[in-house]
């Protein structure tokens, strides 16, 4: 058989099972409500939750991106990447708690829910809501630009980028547009599983072929570029203050104040499941790449000077393994890619109905409301879709850009969850002043004493919403009894023991 | 109704206000085996900032592998273990 065409089959056959599957999870909706809709009316089990998370977690930056940035930069990767996600694990142990427990207490399923109720603020509300739905898009926009290359490569071009890009992106709106919760969670099991297995054997299969094995690749890898082997690494953009800033913005970034990860804190049918989907989820996220060091430091070693090393993946598995072999893993690349960008879109409809649109609109029936989240994913989409087909850049920018920009709710999210003496005045300001920094330092690519935007954007956002909210009145007591007293009460701790 | 007792009240409210904060300030761990596994964790974290600033170098090669690599992937572990402990002794 033609070669072109096993490629197509393959990539069909994964794209039909992705939506097989999420068409399945929208059969298996209990009812018609938006808590159905947007949180699986809190049902999500070890498995859902555990495969959901993670294989939201890993992007196209895992597949394509990873690759990159090993090659480029060597080891650097290995300082920041096991960090963000082990730590980010942690937070997500330690907030996702209380979320959980507010969450099921005040039937919150938003961020904004729990920030505008604690606050008391409808603006603060609807800012949050419009502010993490815009950062959302270019998170998508590189998913679907990671398919559209995916596509074109796998099928040697006989799908172009934007067919491939605006087809798989398709695919996904169906299933989120149908199923919301249910078949995002359903759809991240399968392809969870089928990620992990695929970058795992790419990157060990590709290691023995190409470098003779780990130990050798090593000794190559010493051999040729020992600088590789270091920090900063040879292009010298990872220093430590570098690796550092970028481990702190992505932890808090992708692993706590992400919207997708609060609502999946929401959805846990129980803490104790929660709880080990965040301790053993680093397992998942870190070892996945154990082989693919190897494979992507050696890369560069024995072939210096590719063009563009976010390719160096694909590239090479078409050239030494066997076509089915490649087609396959690829298609593991496309579930990374494709389970991130169900559930970025998925949490985005989500904000815009309930963080803005039900906030203006209190009246608004059940219906109405399911409804306003369709079209919301589906505008996001579109943007989404349109800034994927102008082909970005697929390294780290649009990333920083996402994850610096989401993390700006996090001192907010903290006062609410940990310090009582937070004020309204306080988080609308540092959150204000944080979002206008990140946006300004990234755009005008400002990266002061050699340190990413995003932390200059934390920092100053949590220097101003300490300030602000000690010289403001603090919370009226009933709020802080609403929340850090019920979080602290006997009823708190019977729940947590259920 | 007279002004002394609604400013009294509001006078108890304030005071019942930063009582509460200072009751439900919940920023460092509440046990000892809390204590012990945060300052683990701080630790495994000091050890690659800034503790790379000394084990930045590929030599000694252990089992075959470069310094910098055992060191990461080391102490990343120390974090994960300390962290799956604290979920089966820990509540929070």
């Amino acid at each position: 058989m033609d070669q072109v065409v096993i490629s197509i089959l393959i990539v069909v056959l994964f794209t039909f099972v992705v939506l097989s599957i999420g068409i399945f999870g929208w059969a298996r909706k209990l009812d018609t409500s938006t808590q159905d809709y947007f949180v699986a009316s809190r049902t999500l089990g070890f498995a859902a939750l555990f495969f959901t998370y993670t294989a939201t977690y890993h992007s196209a930056s895992a597949f394509l991106g990873t690759g990159g940035f090993l090659y480029a930069h060597g080891i650097a990767y290995w300082a920041i990447g096991p960090y963000t996600q082990t730590i980010g694990g942690l937070l997500l142990y330690i907030f996702g708690s209380r979320i959980w427990l507010l969450g099921k207490k005040y039937n919150f399923y938003t961020p904004g829910d729990l920030l505008g109720d604690f606050y008391n603020s409808k603006f603060l509300k609807v800012l949050t809501g419009i502010v993490l739905a815009a950062f959302v898009i270019p998170y998508v926009q590189l998913q679907l630009a990671g398919a559209g290359w995916i596509t074109e490569f796998v099928t040697f071009g006989a799908v172009p980028y934007v067919w491939g890009a605006v087809a798989l992106g398709l695919v996904v709106l169906i299933y989120v547009y149908l199923g919301g919760m249910r078949s995002v969670a359903w759809t991240d099991i399968f392809m969870g599983v089928f990620m992990f297995f695929a970058i795992v054997a790419g990157g060990w299969y590709l290691t023995n072929v190409l470098l003779g094995g780990p130990t050798q690749a090593w000794l190559t890898i010493e051999e040729t570029t020992p600088m590789q082997l270091v920090l900063p690494g040879e292009p010298g953009y990872f220093t430590l203050p570098m690796a550092f800033s970028w481990t702190v913005v992505i932890t808090i970034g992708l692993s706590v104040a992400a919207p997708h990860v609060i609502m999946r804190m929401f959805s846990a049918t129980s803490i104790k499941i929660l709880k080990w989907v965040a301790v053993l989820s680093p397992i998942f996220l870190v070892w996945i790449y154990i082989s693919y060091i190897w494979f992507g430091m050696g890369t560069r070693a024995l072939f210096p000077g590719i063009e563009y090393p976010d390719e160096i993946l694909p590239r090479f598995l078409f050239e030494y393994t066997p076509l089915a072999f490649a087609a396959l893993i690829c298609a593991g690349g496309l579930a990374a890619m494709l389970s991130t960008a169900n559930s970025q879109l998925h949490a985005s409809g989500a904000l815009l109905t309930r963080d803005v649109y039900n906030t203006l609109k209190k009246d608004a029936s059940e219906k109405q409301l399911l409804n306003v989240g369709r079209i919301a994913i589906l505008i996001i989409f579109i943007f989404s879709a349109y800034a994927a087909i102008q082909k970005p850049p697929l390294l780290a920018m649009l990333i920083a850009l996402a994850t610096g920009g989401m993390a700006q709710i996090f001192p907010m999210l903290f006062g609410a969850l940990f310090w009582p003496r937070a004020t309204k005045a306080g988080a609308i300001s540092g959150f204000i002043v944080g979002t206008i920094i990140m946006v300004w330092f990234e755009l005008g690519n400002i990266n002061l004493f050699g340190m990413m935007p995003g932390i200059w954007a934390l920092g100053v956002n949590f220097l101003v919403f300490i300030i602000v909210s000690l010289l403001t009145p603090p919370q009226p007591a009933e709020k802080i009894r609403k929340f850090h007293g019920f979080l602290d009460s006997d009823e708190a701790k019977n729940m947590l023991r259920q | 109704m007279s002004k002394r007792p609604v400013q009294a009240e509001k006078v108890q409210e304030e005071e019942d206000v930063y009582e509460l904060i200072k009751r439900h300030t919940y920023i460092f761990p509440r046990t000892r085996l809390g204590w012990i596994l945060t300052l683990i964790i701080i630790v495994s974290f000091l050890m690659v900032y800034p503790g790379l600033i000394w084990a930045n170098t590929a030599y000694p090669f252990i089992f075959g592998m470069p310094f910098t690599y055992v060191w990461l992937t080391f102490w990343v572990h120390v974090i994960m273990v300390t962290g799956f402990y604290a979920a089966k002794k820990l509540w929070i």
